[in-house]
């Protein structure tokens, strides 16, 4: 246990520069454009209704009040966003080969620490975990700030108030990242931690068997991919709704320890350094 | 512990927020405004079971799905994700069959494909690509909960691309399905046929085929035809007719879309014969969208068309005997703050209750809510849908009911 832990804190230390990199880039952008989106809409409003003489319900009706949607559907919000789940796509592959490609081969006294193996593999998959619900956490942070600028910025009659909650009912990307309900929060990000499993196992087969084990990695993962949305194809037609989400939970479990399973075969057995 | 410091902090805000998040959304519940049903008249009894569903938005943008019932409002997001998940209660004798039986209703997720009666269930579906398609029956026995399930070869399929069911009827071992078969199309538009086809369910043939229209959708002659069936599908349809209105549309050259209503006709098919009768509408329900509600009671088939006029709420009744409106069943319950542009009221009929929905042009109060006795015409019910109370502008926000349930 020990182990896995320092591994863990290991891996997130190695990590650590890239990822303030990658929180003062979010922040830098979604502060930025909530300030630069707000300030337009309020020099429009006052062109329009000092120097053309519109009234403000009319440039209401046209122009929409100013809210916080306008914001998040930016690219200031959004573009942050991709950029971080890019880098830490990026970064599932790069926690792996960056020690066998490094100046001296360290997966070699990796490999070679007191512990199971598979500490190795959970540790990483822990930081990858940690990586991405730290970045979702700095949303919740974030959203709350945003807001208290934007109401800084844009007067009462021309805004409409949004709780961080209303903001995700209103815009569906924001619910694939913050899911309406803490059932669905597991459900999603279950999901995503079950494709991770997958592609390090695959990883691992690569790392096994070079060449060959490209091929067996993409079979190994598709495999995966077929037992979960097997359901989907066979039994769509048979199964309430309630009951897919049982056998889909079942089999996401299976998936990802069956991923578990071989990666620590493939680690103790196979891995070539 | 200090050799950690990175990791404690990350894991700690992580799940500390994540949490403080969904703990307080979960206990706070949305903040979106309360609406209520408030009684004018009538006994509140009518209303108890009666669910609606609808929209409510601020500035097209903030805003949720909901329901109200008599004891309020719930949004949908304060909903668990297990009641969402499951939205069967939109459809109340869906939900019923469901539940009684279980395994034969598997899969089985439309009303209009269904047809209950005392001792059986029967279902009927098409399955296959054009020139392979088959029908499939499944027959349940209530009493010994026998399940039988037959496939038979659609007659004459090379020529159908789709099929759908639109209504089953059962008499013994008669089983009728009446479908809408889209025909392989040409170029120059689109075919489409309604048949009856009888089954027998004791020998499990295919015992009749009977087309008994075609109309075109296509937009050579310049006018478009839109047929659809009574009701929202939340509806067991085991009566004695199947019932189309079809409206015709002149389109502009190009064969546009939503040009001009032409006509708007009935189509009738009785049950027990196939005979039948096509009928255009009255003029009062000419030129409009229409809703309309079929009620069986003491041997007569009528149909309601519940309609908003500059007066009120308007029902024009058409006994489907002699195809004519029926002047003297036919009422306006007058009304000064019903919206004439919020498109056709949304209705159900049950029990020989009628529910009418209408929204209102006033600020606070939303809709109003009628609750009529079919046979008597007498209104059982009034009520409006309040909230806001002025804390929101008008022109800030968008309310709407959908739909409705009666539990």
């Amino acid at each position: 246990m020990n182990r896995y832990i320092k591994l863990v804190n290991f891996e997130i230390s190695r990590f650590i520069k890239l990822y303030f990199v990658l929180i003062a880039i979010t922040v830098i952008s979604q502060v930025t454009g909530t300030i630069m989106i707000s300030s337009q809409y309020v020099n429009s409003a006052s062109e329009a209704i000092y120097q053309h003489g519109v009234s403000i319900e009319q440039f209401i009706t046209e122009r929409g009040l100013m809210s916080m949607f306008q914001v998040t559907a930016s690219l200031w919000f959004l573009g942050p966003i991709a950029l971080c789940i890019a880098a830490l796509i990026f970064y599932t592959f790069f926690i792996w080969y960056r020690d066998w490609f490094a100046k001296n081969t360290f997966i070699y006294r990796l490999l070679m620490l007191p512990t199971a193996r598979i500490n190795i593999y959970l540790a990483k998959a822990t930081s990858i975990f940690l990586l991405v619900l730290g970045l979702v956490a700095l949303q919740l942070f974030l959203i709350p700030l945003l807001s208290t600028i934007l109401k800084w910025i844009v007067p009462v009659d021309l805004r409409l108030d949004m709780s961080v909650t209303e903001l995700i009912d209103s815009f569906f990307y924001l619910q694939i990242i913050l899911p309406q309900s803490f059932v669905e929060f597991l459900i999603y990000y279950g999901i995503g931690f079950m494709v991770v499993f997958i592609v390090f196992t695959a990883i691992l087969f690569e790392r096994s068997f070079r060449l060959k084990g490209i091929l067996l990695g993409g079979v190994y993962g598709i495999l995966s991919i077929a037992i979960f949305t097997m359901p989907f194809f066979i039994f769509i037609d048979y199964l309430y709704p309630i009951e897919l989400l049982a056998v889909e939970t079942v089999l996401g479990l299976i998936v990802a320890a069956m991923s578990i399973w071989v990666s620590h075969y493939l680690l103790t057995k196979k891995v070539m350094v | 512990m200090k050799k950690y410091w990175k990791l404690i902090s990350i894991a700690v805000i992580t799940v500390g927020t994540i949490g403080f998040f969904y703990i307080q959304s979960a206990l706070a519940g949305s903040n979106y405004p309360e609406f209520e049903i408030e009684t004018l008249g009538g006994n509140d009894e009518e209303v108890q079971d009666l669910v609606l569903y609808g929209n409510y938005m601020e500035g097209n943008i903030k805003g949720n799905d909901f329901q109200i019932t008599a004891e309020g409002i719930q949004y949908n997001r304060d909903l668990s994700y297990f009641d969402r998940l499951d939205r069967r209660d939109r459809f109340p004798e869906l939900k019923r069959l469901q539940q009684d039986y279980k395994s034969f209703m598997r899969g089985k997720n439309s009303l209009s494909q269904l047809a209950e009666s005392e001792t059986h269930i029967v279902y009927a579906d098409v399955t296959g690509n054009s020139g392979e398609m088959s029908f499939r029956i499944e027959v349940l026995d209530k009493e010994d909960n026998e399940q039988t399930a037959f496939t038979v070869e659609v007659p004459d399929d090379e020529k159908d691309s789709f099929i759908y069911v639109e209504q089953v009827y059962m008499d013994g071992e008669k089983v009728k399905v009446v479908t809408r078969n889209h025909v392989n199309g040409s170029m120059d538009g689109f075919t489409t046929e309604i048949h009856v086809y009888e089954f027998n369910i004791g020998d499990q043939i295919l015992t009749g085929n009977e087309m008994i229209l075609s109309y075109s959708e296509g937009s050579t002659d310049q006018t478009m035809t839109h047929v659809y069936k009574p009701g929202d599908g939340s509806k067991l349809q085991s009566d004695t007719h199947a019932i189309f209105v079809m409206e015709e549309w002149e389109t502009d050259e190009e064969g546009g879309y939503y040009s001009q209503f032409a006509e708007s006709k009935v189509i009738s098919i009785d049950m027990e014969t196939n005979e039948f009768t096509e009928f255009v509408l009255p003029d009062t329900l000419q030129g409009v969208e229409n809703t309309v509600l079929l009620e069986n009671s003491q041997g007569d088939s009528m149909l309601y068309f519940p309609k908003n006029n500059e007066h009120g709420l308007e029902i024009v009744v058409i006994d489907l005997e002699n195809e004519k409106m029926d002047e003297k069943r036919s009422f306006t319950f007058e009304r000064d703050n019903i919206n004439m542009n919020s498109g056709p009221p949304v209705t159900a009929i049950q029990d020989g209750k009628m529910y009418i929905i209408t929204q209102t042009n006033e600020e606070y109060a939303l809709s109003n809510i009628f609750v009529v006795d079919v046979q008597s015409g007498e209104l059982l019910y009034e009520g409006q849908i309040t909230g806001l109370n002025g804390n929101v502008k008008s022109m800030e926000y968008f309310f709407h009911i959908f739909d409705m349930a009666i539990r």
